[in-house]
């Protein structure tokens, strides 16, 4: 499989982000994280060809390469995960905002985060995981498909059964504990 | 069709094909538990979409970027050198997206971010500009450069025509305005100070303030330009008059034209003097937005939908008084797409119980302006029959619930004061379990305030209005709409900070990046 060259500077700034906070969301730490990421960006350079092109958001080969990214990383974190399960233990809340500081973020939306994180951790670890690439990272079905290596049906499958059980839990929750956004989606 | 049906999901996160899609809006069409299922599983992904981006997110560290570019032959150039304004389009994007969150919390609003946008685009130059729907939004308080002479237009032969005033800027081309062309207003003027005096003989299009503007106004852009058709009045029989789509045209099958209706349907007070509105709507346009800016696309115009959007915020209105379940709280204030016109702001809040449960059910509600004191009015939204408003309109309020509806009004005088009630709001609803009914009714007089005298809420539906009413009009990528609108935004900001309203301004300096840039190319 040939990737195109995109600029590198600006894919980093475009997917670091969403990368470093999924890989966060598996190896359950920012360091590595971090480390995962740069990996898969070093990978993405020496796999590309070609005359370097400017990203053009939404173009075939930016979509493509952000699949890309997302499957290296998420092999990347679960590698790391396996290596080092032993010694690192599993996410815990705090881990989560640590030094990381997203910039359109607000204390009520950062609480409504962390509360729905809370939530999250109710489903089971691949429905967490479509429900992060679908929500936060907008990917298709299919792009999650591609991620994942299951089937778009599975995909969709996971989803609509994630959807449902968070629904069960936002209606059993007390309802002076649920951040008012979510009020809504009841 | 099963309401568990996972392709009932996959229907309403947009992941069907075309024709599958189309199967589906059919089937929901005859089975409103499971169009409402699937309005529920949207207003869920919403909510995931908008919280899960507030999630914290690491960068790599110099260090880490620095491996990158060895690895990629690159020197390592420090990320803080590299010229924001001058870089790619995606990168402006990014930026300013969180910086404009970022001023909120800090008070500055997205003032600088618009000026900065918006000075780095031409500045609209109307002369060479074709025929088309022009929106202006007016600052109330505008300086006086933006300013417009506001000039009667009696020669105005064609009778579906909305000419109200004319913008300097524009303004030669509209006095001479030949028939398809359209002049949705609007000078930026404080409108108790700017109002003409009407003149003797002067016809009723002269005046903006007595304008009968009774024949709605729908647009229809095609490939080659964009033809405009007089609507049909809504029949008064038919619920929410003056809401539903009677000025709207549908969207041509197999063709790509959309339509616009910028205007949507003016009811004369004299005709009709009582309206109707829908308490608890969807607010899938919501998602919808936020799903096309998420892809760098401006939404389509028929996927806008301003009652959604206003109802997709919750607002501090009054709350009910001891033993009443619900409370109506009203204020009329400048509109800022229109300076001859006013807006009356409708809020209904349910009281705060200490558990989710109904607290009205069976809900009516009625308008009915004063013949004396308003010409015509208009309910503000409601403009687009979207597939996405599938499913059945809910009737009832939950506790702590709020209801909003704008209403864009055309005072009968020049002056924007009345000493008399000018609407009178009405909500019938029967108590759960008991069953019995109830009536709450309260008019308003219209005080004559300035944008700065109206509450931050009032101020923010306004706005979110205008914004739905930009990205719904022809003139979506006028650099100076979208510097007026993030002013708008800035003065509606001023209490701390919530985060629906930072997430949504977000959106708005993404829409408007996107639109300048559409422009520029």
């Amino acid at each position: 499989m040939t990737l195109p060259a995109l600029d590198i500077n600006a894919l980093m700034d475009r997917y670091e982000r969403p990368l470093v906070r999924y890989a966060q969301s598996v190896t359950g730490d920012l360091e590595s994280a971090r480390d995962v990421v740069q990996e898969s960006f070093i990978k993405y350079v020496r796999a590309r060809s070609g005359p370097e092109q400017p990203l053009i958001p939404e173009s075939s080969e930016a979509r493509h390469i952000e699949s890309w990214l997302f499957t290296v990383t998420r092999n990347g974190a679960l590698d790391h995960l396996r290596k080092f399960s032993r010694i690192i233990p599993m996410p815990i809340p705090d881990d989560r905002r640590s030094e990381a500081h997203s910039p359109d973020e607000d204390l009520a939306g950062r609480e409504a985060a962390d509360w729905l994180l809370k939530l999250l951790d109710e489903l089971t670890p691949n429905q967490r995981e479509v429900i992060r690439l679908k929500f936060q990272n907008d990917l298709s079905y299919k792009e999650i498909a591609d991620v994942t290596g299951l089937s778009a049906t599975n995909v969709g499958f996971l989803l609509h059964v994630g959807l449902k059980k968070l629904r069960d839990l936002l209606n059993e929750a007390p309802k002076d504990t649920i951040p008012i956004q979510f009020r809504a989606a009841l | 069709m099963n309401a568990n049906d996972p392709i009932l999901t996959a229907y309403a996160l947009d992941e069907l094909e075309p024709h599958e899609r189309a199967q589906i809006e059919q089937l929901l069409h005859e089975n409103p538990a499971a169009a409402a299922e699937a309005e529920r599983t949207r207003g869920l992904a919403r909510m995931l979409g908008a919280t899960l981006a507030n999630e914290p997110a690491g960068t790599l560290t110099p260090a880490h970027r620095a491996e990158i570019l060895k690895a990629a032959g690159l020197n390592a150039e420090p990320a803080q050198k590299r010229n924001i304004v001058d870089g790619p389009k995606w990168w402006r994007t990014w930026e300013f997206g969180a910086t404009a969150a970022a001023c909120m919390v800090f008070g500055f609003g997205a003032y600088a971010i618009f000026d900065a946008l918006t000075e780095r685009r031409p500045k609209f130059a109307t002369s060479t500009q074709t025929p088309q729907e022009r929106m202006m939004i007016g600052v109330p308080g505008d300086d006086a450069d933006s300013r417009a002479q506001r000039e009667p237009n009696g020669a105005n032969d064609a009778p579906a025509e909305v000419a109200v005033g004319a913008p300097s800027a524009a303004g030669n081309a509209n006095a001479a305005s030949p028939v398809g062309k359209l002049t949705v207003f609007s000078p930026t003027v404080e409108p108790r100070v700017e109002l003409p005096v009407p003149e003797p003989g002067a016809s009723a299009a002269a005046n903006p303030a007595t304008v009968q503007i009774g024949a709605p106004v729908a647009i229809e852009k095609t490939p080659k330009g964009i033809k405009r058709s007089p609507g049909k009045p809504v029949p008064a029989s038919e619920p929410y008059a003056s809401a539903t789509s009677g000025g709207l045209m549908k969207p041509q099958a197999g063709g790509n034209s959309v339509s616009v209706s910028s205007a949507g349907v003016f009811q004369e007070t004299a005709r009709q003097p009582v309206s109707s509105f829908p308490i608890a709507i969807g607010t899938s346009s919501y998602a919808e937005i936020s799903a096309s800016l998420r892809k760098n696309q401006l939404p389509r115009p028929e996927n806008v939908r301003i009652d959604e959007l206003l109802n997709f915020f919750s607002f501090d209105y009054h709350q009910p008084s001891t033993g009443k379940p619900l409370t109506i709280d009203l204020e009329a204030g400048p509109c800022p797409w229109n300076a001859a016109h006013r807006l009356l702001r409708i809020g209904i809040r349910t009281r705060v119980g200490g558990t989710r449960e109904i607290v009205a059910e069976q809900i009516g509600t009625s308008v009915e302006f004063n013949r004396t004191l308003v010409a015509s009015y208009r309910l503000v939204g409601y403009e687009g029959q979207g597939s996405s408003t599938a499913g059945p309109t809910r009737r009832s309020l939950i506790s702590g619930e709020t209801a909003t509806a704008l209403y864009e009004f055309v005072p009968a005088t020049a002056m924007f004061k009345t000493t008399d009630d000018f609407a009178t709001v009405s909500l019938n609803y029967t108590q759960p379990g008991s069953g019995a009914e109830r009536s709450i009714q309260t008019g308003t007089r219209d005080t004559g305030k300035s944008w700065a005298d109206c509450d931050d809420d009032f101020r923010w539906a306004a706005s979110v209005a205008t914004f739905g009413m930009l990205l719904r009009s022809s003139s979506v990528d006028e650099p100076e709409n979208w510097k007026r609108l993030g002013e708008l935004f800035r003065s509606s900001s001023s209490g701390a900070p919530r985060s629906d309203r930072t997430v949504f301004l977000n959106f708005v300096t993404k829409a408007s990046t996107i639109a300048t840039s559409r422009r520029g190319r």
